[in-house]
């Protein structure tokens, strides 16, 4: 059993009361104080070092303290970083692990809070991965038997990014999700969010970092949603053409879940299932 | 004293007899307060029901499983003031026998739509409280289609039966509004005629429809309570209970218990008489929707 699903299976369920809480870290840090994987490759170059350094001082539009918080530590990589490098380097390709990260949700007031998880690594670099249209990726949207969501895009204009030149894309996506609760009635909403894709540093063609967050909500329906998705070398290039890319992806949604719990983690999990295929395949070759 | 009499009613149907209201039912609990032993609740024979079995429903697993869950969800959703009418389906052996009395007699469409009277009290002072139960034996594949058919619209026509008449139209409908509901529905009822005679009875309720499992349609629990009670010149109060399950060969028995706490009434018997012959009525109107959507 590898170090991920080790730490998978120790780490606690918390069930209190009518509340049900789960809280999990994505990498096996819990539970491996010996697992230390030398994140420097080939190329000479700390990539998890250079974006903890570098990640924080960008200018953001939404809160992303939290996952940087999972990352990194006082401008260090935190051993959960270092696990889901080599999470991602040993991984077979195709072959993506979504898992909760938290799952919380209360009957009193209907409300859920999801934290979910992936990694992957693909063999181009991350110059290219910039490059690609993450948001057409996620735009194919999904047909499942129960869940199903479209998606529309719409890029921004450039005199919307944020000077400096670190601010590559910034597209407005329109999500509209049906759950098919029950054989005669779906759960629908829509929301809107707006998608930013930064390079983490100046010069360095290799860390980047693309951020979602929520900007409309019609209903009230959610409080928020977010998909941060960091990617660099898997170290062995360095602005020279060489080297893949390890994506490190964190998808959160806060909502009201209409008084179907099971029905909103299920869902949940499966839109972050396609979500992680799109991208995966997208970005793959 | 029969002069008496009509003017108190005549009065009372204009609600300009405060004094009337003072006092309450003395063997009947306020509306919307929990926890009535069903042994409390004076039975009293309508005459127009006389089922007889022991049988269950559906079977055992399906029955202790509605009558399980089904507490677990009033409490969930914070609806403890239905656990008294619960109780007089459910109990913590399972399916009562008034409620396999009320699922012997279910209308299927052929026989006689039968209204139990479960209670009735009357007061002094004109109020009455009714508790009635019924049951329909639907041919829908599962209860949660009942409202998927929005079976309440077809109250809109009215129900007529025994020269009185009902009319229900649905205020509005809100999908998933929350708290395990699949449906609500604000729905205004106007009961303006009794045997002949003229009233300007009112009231606006509130429908929901719960699973009692998120991953099953083939039980379902439905909560009727009443709104603005407290503005209301005709009633203390509305409450109604309706249990779906699904049965075997594609049916659905759909079991309702009402309890109303009228104000302001002459003649309890003719109330009485008059809210039976039309929910009786309410079963004829409804079920040809039911045929139409098999």
């Amino acid at each position: 059993m590898n170090l991920l699903s080790r730490s998978l299976f120790t780490l606690s369920l918390l069930c209190l009361g009518l509340a049900c809480s789960e809280k999990k870290k994505m990498g096996a840090a819990a539970t491996s104080a010996n697992a230390v994987v030398d994140p420097v490759g080939k190329a000479g170059v700390n990539y998890p070092k250079l974006f903890c350094e570098n990640a924080p001082k960008i200018k953001v539009r939404s809160d992303i303290s939290e996952e940087l918080a999972l990352l990194c530590n006082n401008k260090q990589p935190t051993q959960e970083f270092i696990d889901l490098r080599a999470e991602a380097l040993s991984s077979t390709p195709g072959q993506i692990d979504v898992r909760f990260l938290r799952k919380i949700q209360t009957e009193a007031d209907d409300g859920a809070d999801f934290m979910l998880g992936w990694v992957f690594h693909v063999p181009v670099r991350p110059f290219i991965v910039k490059g690609r249209p993450l948001y057409d990726y996620i735009a194919q949207g999904h047909q499942g038997e129960k869940v199903k969501f479209n998606v529309t895009t719409e890029k921004l204009p450039d005199s919307t990014l944020e000077p400096g030149g670190l601010h590559l894309w910034s597209v407005e996506m329109n999500y509209s999700l049906a759950v098919q609760a029950l054989p005669t009635l779906a759960l629908a909403n829509v929301r809107k969010t707006q998608y930013n894709l930064w390079q983490v540093l100046s010069g360095n063609e290799e860390l980047g970092i693309a951020i979602e967050h929520l900007t409309e909500s019609p209903g009230d329906i959610y409080k928020a949603s977010s998909l941060v998705s960091i990617s660099f070398n898997d170290g062995d290039g360095f602005n020279d053409g060489r080297g893949g890319t390890v994506v490190i992806n964190y998808l959160k949604f806060k909502f009201t879940n209409q008084g179907f719990p099971q029905t909103a983690e299920q869902t949940m999990m499966e839109i972050a299932k396609a979500l992680a295929n799109h991208m995966y395949n997208g970005l793959k070759e | 004293m029969q002069s008496v009499i009509r003017i108190c009613f005549a009065l009372s149907i204009l609600s300009i007899v405060p004094a009337c209201q003072k006092k309450k039912l003395s063997n009947t609990p306020e509306m919307g307060v929990a926890a009535k032993s069903e042994a409390a609740i004076k039975e009293a024979d309508s005459g127009v029901s006389s089922p007889n079995t022991k049988g269950l429903a559906v079977g055992p697993e399906k029955e202790a499983f509605m009558c399980e869950q089904g507490e677990v969800v009033i409490r969930q959703i914070e609806k403890t003031n239905f656990l008294d009418l619960f109780h007089l389906l459910c109990d913590n052996k399972g399916t009562t026998q008034r409620f396999k009395d009320l699922v012997a007699s279910a209308y299927d469409g052929k026989n006689e739509a039968k209204v139990t009277l479960i209670s009735s009290a009357s007061d002094e002072m004109f109020n009455t409280r009714l508790i009635v139960g019924f049951a329909m034996k639907a041919p829908l594949g599962d209860p949660a289609q009942f409202f998927a058919l929005k079976a309440h619209d077809v109250l809109l026509n009215g129900l007529r039966s025994n020269r009185s008449e009902m009319i229900a139209k649905v205020e509005s409908r809100k999908t998933f509004p929350g708290r395990r509901s699949i449906e609500e529905i604000i729905i205004n009822y106007s009961l303006s005629k009794s045997e002949g005679g003229a009233l300007f009875d009112t009231r606006r309720t509130e429908f929901n429809t719960y699973l009692l499992d998120e991953a099953r349609t083939d039980v379902t629990i439905s909560l009727e309570e009443m709104l603005d009670v407290e503005k209301s010149k005709s009633y203390s109060g509305f409450r109604g209970i309706v249990l779906g399950l699904q049965a075997a060969n594609n049916e659905t028995y759909l079991v309702f218990l009402n309890d109303m706490f009228i104000k302001n009434r002459i003649d309890p018997l003719r109330l009485q008489r008059t809210l039976l012959a039309l929910n009786g009525e309410m079963q004829r109107v409804m079920f040809p929707l039911f045929t139409k959507a098999k």
